[in-house]
């Protein structure tokens, strides 16, 4: 049997279906990634930080996306009658655009490293509560933040951010 | 300057994917394959434009996908071999009339695909009359009628 004239290189063919095929199963796994929240916004891409006895606990997503609506659940042991002071750095707020905070503060106070947040709080005693930011990441790539209530610690977070 | 970098990505990405993804991914538009495109350009076109409804922004990613593909084609006339990789080889599947099983396998094409384009273009019916068969690097199949025979009905 004589050899079609045509052009043809099954070395490289069958080389380049071998390709194929691993190409395949990465792009498989990469859909199983994405599943899981490895690409961001998925269960495993959010975190916590501060345990359930801890006076602040911080949920967050530790891997998210370029101008992806995130949130940031920050809950506190408030003392009632005070109002609490919630602050964030203001280097994380450059990077981020925020959409909103639940429950709206009462008052904002502006400092050279940090804004801080006044929440007016009901006089019923100490008790958990919980306050939303609505953020949208602007930044790619690593982004670093501080979180924190006056007289009260903070924590320092990182997030992941995909492009 | 962003849209430049987003659109060489999601150029480059989609040149990628169907490149892996196979010849017959994108052969003939069955509706399945009409759906295929019309909602990968959806997808696309979200993170290239965004929420950017600025005509300035539409004219410098079109002009960069456009760019991108010039250079494109100027690469492979300078390296000849790059077009191997970049839109791969035709490869025969039917010799005289003797399917070949394990290419046709590997390449995702069945006898009935086969059959198909022969009575498509040359109103053949039965393998034996077919000489080659060929996949083209377009995904499509091109017949080679067995001598002396042609249209026959």
């Amino acid at each position: 049997m004589s050899e079609p004239p045509i052009e043809q290189d099954l070395t490289f063919q069958r080389r380049f279906w071998k390709i194929q095929r691993i190409a395949w199963m990465i792009m498989g796994a990469a859909l199983v990634a994405a599943l899981l929240g490895f690409l961001g916004h998925g269960p495993f891409s959010r975190a916590t930080l501060g345990g359930p006895d801890d006076p602040l606990r911080l949920d967050y997503d530790r891997l998210a996306q370029y101008e992806v609506a995130s949130e940031l659940s920050l809950r506190l042991l408030a003392q009632g009658g005070k109002p609490a002071a919630v602050w964030i750095d203001r280097e994380y707020l450059t990077k981020v655009q925020l959409d909103g905070i639940v429950p709206a503060p009462e008052r904002t106070e502006l400092s050279a490293d940090r804004v801080t947040y006044l929440f007016a709080l009901s006089s019923s005693g100490d008790q958990p509560v919980v306050i939303t930011l609505y953020v949208r990441m602007k930044e790619a790539g690593r982004v670093r933040g501080a979180i924190g209530v006056a007289g009260g610690g903070s924590l320092s977070f990182r997030q992941f951010v995909f492009p | 300057m962003e849209a430049v970098l987003r659109a060489v990505a999601m150029y480059l990405f989609l040149l990628l994917v169907f490149r892996l993804a196979g010849r017959r991914t994108l052969a003939q538009l069955t509706s399945f394959d009409f759906v295929l495109m019309l909602i990968i350009s959806e997808a696309a076109e979200n993170a290239m434009v965004g929420e950017n409804f600025s005509v300035i922004n539409s004219f410098v990613v079109i002009m960069t996908l456009i760019v991108l593909d010039i250079l494109l084609s100027l690469w492979k006339r300078r390296w000849p071999g790059m077009d191997k990789w970049l839109e791969g080889l035709p490869t025969v599947i039917v010799e005289n009339g003797r399917p070949l099983k394990d290419r046709m396998a590997r390449a995702r094409v069945d006898e009935q695909d086969i059959l198909q384009a022969a009575r498509e273009r040359h109103g053949l019916v039965r393998l034996d009359q077919i000489k080659y068969a060929v996949l083209e690097v377009s995904g499509g199949i091109s017949i080679i009628p067995a001598s002396g025979r042609s249209q026959e009905g």
